[in-house]
C-alpha cells in the first residue's frame, strides 16, 4: 500500500498547479467543445484519434450539468504574451486547477491500471511477489511517468496501457480482447498500428507445436481481428452518428502535414550538438526527403522486428512478444524525424514487465526513466509548467514565469549546444538513444545465451 | 510456464469492455440533441425597440442556464447598403508560396473559419478554393455581391494578381468582399511550385494598384502591435493586434471605412475599406495564429460589422447565478439612421457558441 499511496499523493499534489500548457490548451478547448455540445472534430484543434477526446468531452459535459461556468476549465492570461511570441511552445491559455486535477485523474487511473497489470503479470511470470512489487514501484513511482501524467498531462499512458494489455491478453490466449485493447491503443494515438504485423505473425506461429495448428491459428487470428473490428466499430459509432468521420480523418491526417522539424528522443537528437545544429534548417527545407527516408527506415525496422518476433516467440513467447513489441515501438520512435519524450510511454509499461521479469536491463531502464524528464524540463525551463500556479495563486508572479520562459528560450549555450536548452537536450536525447540501443544489445545476448 | 492457467485476467477483459462501451455510449449521449440543446440554453431576444431621431432604446430579454456567466452586446447604426449573409471562399493552395504567415495558416484558416461559422449555424457555404477556383470566383463579377473571398496567405497567386493581371479590383468594385492577411496586400505575386523570389515582388506599386496610395505604409514593420482597442474591436472582442502592414487610420476615414482592430499610432490592425459596391477587409500584419484570427473574422462576418457607418456601442453583462430570465433596457448613444441598427449579442467566453444578430429598423 505504501508505494501506491506515495505515488497517488505525489500525483495529486503536482496535478492542480502544473501544466504543459501547449498541450493542455488543446485539452482545454476539447473539453469546452463537450461543454458547449460541439462535436469533437467540428472545430479544428484536436488532431488525434478520438479516445482521449471523448474522455475530455465527457468531462466538459459533466461540468456543464454540474452548473460550473466555462472558467472552470481555465483562462487566457495576457501576462504570458511575450513568452508566447518569443517561443513556439507556450500559449497564454492557462488551465485551471480543478480542470487539471479532473483530467489528470483520468490519466492517474490509467497509471494505476497499468501498474496493476505490471504487478500481476510479473508475479505470474516470476512467481516472486517481491519482484512484482519492485516492478509496480518502478512504474508507479517512476519520475518520468509521474511527470508526464501529473505535470505535463500527456495521454500517452493510455497507449502504454493498451499495448501492455494487448500483449498480456495474447499471451494468455484471449485474442478477442487483445484485439480490442490494440484497437483502443490505435484509436488513442495511432502508433500501436505499427505492431500489427508483429502481433498477427506472433499469434500465427505461437501455437504451431500443437497438431491442429492451422485451423486453430486461423481461429485465433479471427478472434483477434474480430475484437479489433468490434472495438473500432464501438469507438467510431459516435463519429458515424455525428457525421464526423471525414472531419476526424482531416484533423488527424491532413492537418499534420506541415514542414517538419527534427530532434527529440530520436536518432536525430544529435542535432542538438553545436556542430550538427545546421541539420534543423536542412531538414525543414528538405522535408520531403526526410519524411521519405525516415518512413522507409521505420517500415524496415517494423519488418525486422516482426521477423525477430516470429523467431523468438516460438522459443519463448513472453520474450519474443515483449522484446518484439518494445523493439518495434522504440525503433519507430528512434527513427521518427522528431519524437516527443512522452512517446516513451507507449512502450515503457511493456519494458517494465520485461526488465523485472527477466532481471536484465535495469540500467537502461533507469536512464530511460530520468533522461526524458531532463529533456522535458529543458524545453522551456523549470518554471514553464508553473503557469497555473502563477495565474491562480500568485505564489509565483506571472511576470516571473513569463520572463523566465522567454529568457530560457533565448539563452545562449554554455556547453555543447546551440542554445542553453540544447545543452540539456543533447545529453538527454543521446543517453536515451544509447539506453535503447543497449537494451537491444542485451536482448540479442540474452537470445544467444538462452536459445542457441 | 503455461500462462493460460493460474492468475485470473477476467478483470482486464472487463476493464477493456467497460472502457469501450462506456466511452461510446457516453459520447453518443454527449453529442445527442437533448444534451446539446440543454447546453446551448442561452438566448437573447429584442422585446421592443424605440428608435427616434433623437435617441434609441432597446429592451432585451435574456434567458440562460446557470453555467452562463457573461454576455456581450453591441449595437451599431447601419448604412443603406443591403445586408446579406455571404458565401465564403477561402483560398488555400499548397502549390503556391505563402509569406508572413505561420506554415499552418493557409489551410488552418479554412479549417478554423469553417469550424467557427458552422458551429454557429452560419447558413451559407464555406468553401476552400485553389488558385484556379479563386480565379473563377473572381471572374464571376455578377455573383460578387453576397460573396466573401478570404486570402490569408500573404501572397496573391499570379493568375489572380500580377504585373499584367488584376482580377481582384473589378470583383471588389462589383460588390465582393476581399479579406486579406499576411503583410501588405499586392506586394507578392506567387507562382505555382516556386518559392518566392525577388522577381515575384510587385512591391509598393502592387499594393497601391489594389488599395490606392497612402493606404498602407511601406515597408512593412513586422512585429508592431496595436495597444489601443478601437470601439468596434472592444464591442466585438477582436483580438488581432498586428499593425506592421496596417492601414493608415487617416485613410480609413478618408475612404469611409471602419477601424475594427487595435491601433498603434496612426495604424490599425483590422480595417474595412469600402470600394465600389464591395470592399477590402484587411488584417494588417503577419498571421502567426489562424485560430484567433478565424474567431475574429467569424465575429466580423456574422455581425455584419462591415455594414456599419462608424459608431458602435457595447455593453458587458454579467448574468445572475441560477438559471433565469433577465431583461435589460439599453439606451444607445446614437439615433437610428434609415438603415436601422444592428444588435449583436454573444457569449465572450473562449469557444462559446452563442451568437445573436438582429437588424432593427426605425
Amino acid at each position: 500500500m505504501g508505494p501506491l499511496i506515495i505515488g497517488l499523493v505525489v500525483r495529486l499534489v503536482l496535478a492542480p498547479f502544473a501544466a504543459w500548457n501547449n498541450d493542455d490548451a488543446v485539452w482545454f478547448h476539447t473539453a469546452l467543445s463537450g461543454y458547449y455540445g460541439v462535436p469533437l472534430y467540428q472545430r479544428p484543434g484536436f488532431s488525434y484519434p478520438p479516445v482521449w477526446g471523448y474522455l475530455l468531452q465527457i468531462f466538459g459535459t459533466v461540468i456543464h450539468f454540474m452548473g460550473f461556468g466555462p472558467s472552470f476549465f481555465g483562462q487566457i492570461d495576457d501576462g504570458f504574451a511575450s513568452a508566447v511570441s518569443v517561443t513556439s511552445d507556450f500559449t497564454d491559455v492557462v488551465t485551471a486547477p480543478g480542470f487539471n486535477l479532473l483530467f489528470k485523474c483520468a490519466l492517474f487511473a490509467f497509471d494505476l491500471l497499468t501498474a496493476v497489470v505490471i504487478y500481476r503479470f510479473v508475479n505470474q511470470l516470476t512467481g516472486n511477489p517481491k519482484q512484482a512489487r519492485l516492478a509496480f514501484m518502478a512504474w508507479f513511482l517512476n519520475p518520468f511517468v509521474i511527470y508526464e501524467s501529473a505535470v505535463h498531462g500527456a495521454f500517452d499512458v493510455i497507449v502504454g496501457f493498451a499495448v501492455l494489455a494487448t500483449l498480456v491478453l495474447i499471451l494468455i490466449g484471449r485474442e478477442y480482447w487483445a484485439g480490442a485493447a490494440w484497437a483502443i491503443g490505435i484509436l488513442t494515438k495511432l502508433s500501436p498500428v505499427t505492431l500489427g504485423l508483429e502481433l498477427v505473425l506472433a499469434i500465427a506461429v505461437m501455437e504451431n507445436s500443437i497438431p491442429r495448428s492451422t485451423r486453430f491459428t486461423v481461429r485465433r487470428l479471427g478472434r483477434f481481428g474480430l475484437g479489433a473490428g468490434v472495438a473500432i466499430g464501438c469507438l467510431a459509432a459516435p463519429l458515424l452518428l455525428q457525421g464526423s468521420v471525414p472531419a476526424m480523418l482531416h484533423n488527424v491526417f491532413t492537418r499534420a502535414q506541415t514542414p517538419i522539424t527534427i530532434g527529440g528522443m530520436s536518432l536525430s537528437g544529435f542535432r542538438y550538438l553545436k556542430p550538427f545544429s545546421w541539420l534543423l534548417e536542412w531538414a525543414f527545407e528538405n522535408s520531403g526527403t526526410v519524411i521519405q527516408a525516415t518512413t522507409t527506415a521505420q517500415i524496415l525496422a517494423i519488418a525486422l522486428w516482426a521477423i525477430w518476433t516470429v523467431i523468438m516467440v516460438r522459443k519463448d513467447p513472453v520474450f519474443g512478444l515483449f522484446t518484439g513489441s518494445v523493439g518495434t515501438l522504440a525503433s519507430f520512435m528512434l527513427l521518427s524525424p522528431v519524437a516527443n519524450p512522452q512517446y516513451i510511454l507507449w512502450w515503457l509499461p511493456a519494458l517494465t514487465v520485461f526488465v523485472f521479469a527477466s532481471g536484465r536491463g535495469y540500467w537502461p531502464f533507469a536512464l530511460i526513466s530520468i533522461a526524458p524528464v531532463v529533456f522535458s524540463i529543458a524545453i522551456l525551463g523549470p518554471t514553464a509548467v508553473l503557469a497555473p500556479l502563477a495565474t491562480y495563486t500568485h505564489l509565483i508572479p506571472v511576470s516571473v514565469v513569463n520572463d523566465q520562459v522567454a529568457g530560457w528560450y533565448l539563452a545562449p549555450a554554455r556547453l555543447w549546444g546551440a542554445s542553453l536548452a540544447d545543452d540539456f537536450f543533447a545529453p538527454a536525447s543521446l543517453v536515451t538513444v544509447a539506453a535503447i540501443v543497449s537494451l537491444f544489445v542485451v536482448w540479442i545476448r540474452l537470445a544467444r545465451e538462452e536459445f542457441s | 510456464m503455461d500462462l493460460r492457467s493460474g492468475a485470473q485476467w477476467t478483470w482486464l477483459e472487463t476493464v477493456i469492455g467497460a472502457l469501450l462501451v462506456g466511452l461510446a455510449v457516453a459520447e453518443i449521449v454527449v453529442s445527442s440533441s437533448p444534451v446539446q440543446r440543454a447546453e446551448q440554453s442561452l438566448s437573447v431576444d429584442v422585446k421592443s425597440a424605440s428608435l427616434t431621431d433623437q435617441a434609441s432604446t432597446v429592451h432585451l430579454a435574456i434567458s440562460h442556464g446557470s453555467p452562463h456567466q457573461d454576455l456581450d452586446v453591441a449595437a451599431f447604426p447601419l448604412g443603406d447598403r443591403p445586408i446579406r449573409e455571404s458565401s465564403v471562399y477561402v483560398y488555400d493552395d499548397s502549390r503556391f508560396p505563402a509569406a508572413d504567415v505561420a506554415p499552418t495558416v493557409p489551410q488552418g484558416i479554412f479549417d478554423h473559419l469553417s469550424g467557427e461559422l458552422t458551429t454557429r449555424q452560419y447558413s451559407l457555404p464555406v468553401v476552400a478554393v485553389s488558385a484556379e477556383d479563386l480565379a473563377k470566383v473572381l471572374i464571376d463579377t455578377a455573383s460578387a455581391p453576397g460573396r466573401v473571398v478570404v486570402m490569408m496567405t500573404g501572397v496573391l497567386p499570379a493568375n489572380v494578381f500580377s504585373k499584367d493581371a488584376d482580377l481582384v479590383s473589378p470583383w471588389v468594385q462589383a460588390g465582393g468582399v476581399a479579406v486579406w492577411g499576411g503583410g501588405a496586400m499586392g506586394f507578392w505575386s506567387g507562382r505555382s511550385g516556386r518559392p518566392l523570389s525577388a522577381g515575384d515582388a510587385l512591391g509598393e506599386a502592387g499594393t497601391e494598384r489594389l488599395l490606392g496610395s497612402n493606404v498602407v505604409q511601406s515597408p512593412t514593420t513586422f512585429g508592431r502591435e496595436g495597444d489601443v482597442q478601437s470601439a468596434f474591436a472592444s464591442a466585438l472582442n477582436i483580438t488581432y493586434s498586428f499593425t506592421g502592414a496596417g492601414v493608415f487610420l487617416g485613410s480609413v476615414t478618408a475612404h469611409g471605412g471602419l477601424d475594427l482592430g487595435w491601433d498603434s499610432g496612426e495604424f490599425t490592425s483590422v480595417a474595412y475599406l469600402p470600394r465600389g459596391s464591395g470592399g477590402f477587409l484587411i488584417f494588417g500584419g503577419e498571421i502567426p495564429d489562424e485560430a484567433s484570427v478565424s474567431v475574429d473574422l467569424a465575429r466580423i462576418l456574422m455581425s455584419g460589422a462591415i455594414y456599419g457607418i462608424g459608431k458602435v456601442a457595447s455593453k458587458h453583462l454579467t448574468l445572475a447565478g441560477p438559471a433565469s430570465g433577465e431583461t435589460v433596457d439599453w439606451a444607445l448613444p446614437f439615433s437610428a439612421p434609415s438603415g436601422g441598427i444592428m444588435l449583436v449579442a454573444f457569449d465572450p467566453s473562449p469557444d462559446a457558441l452563442y451568437f445573436f444578430k438582429r437588424q432593427i429598423k426605425p
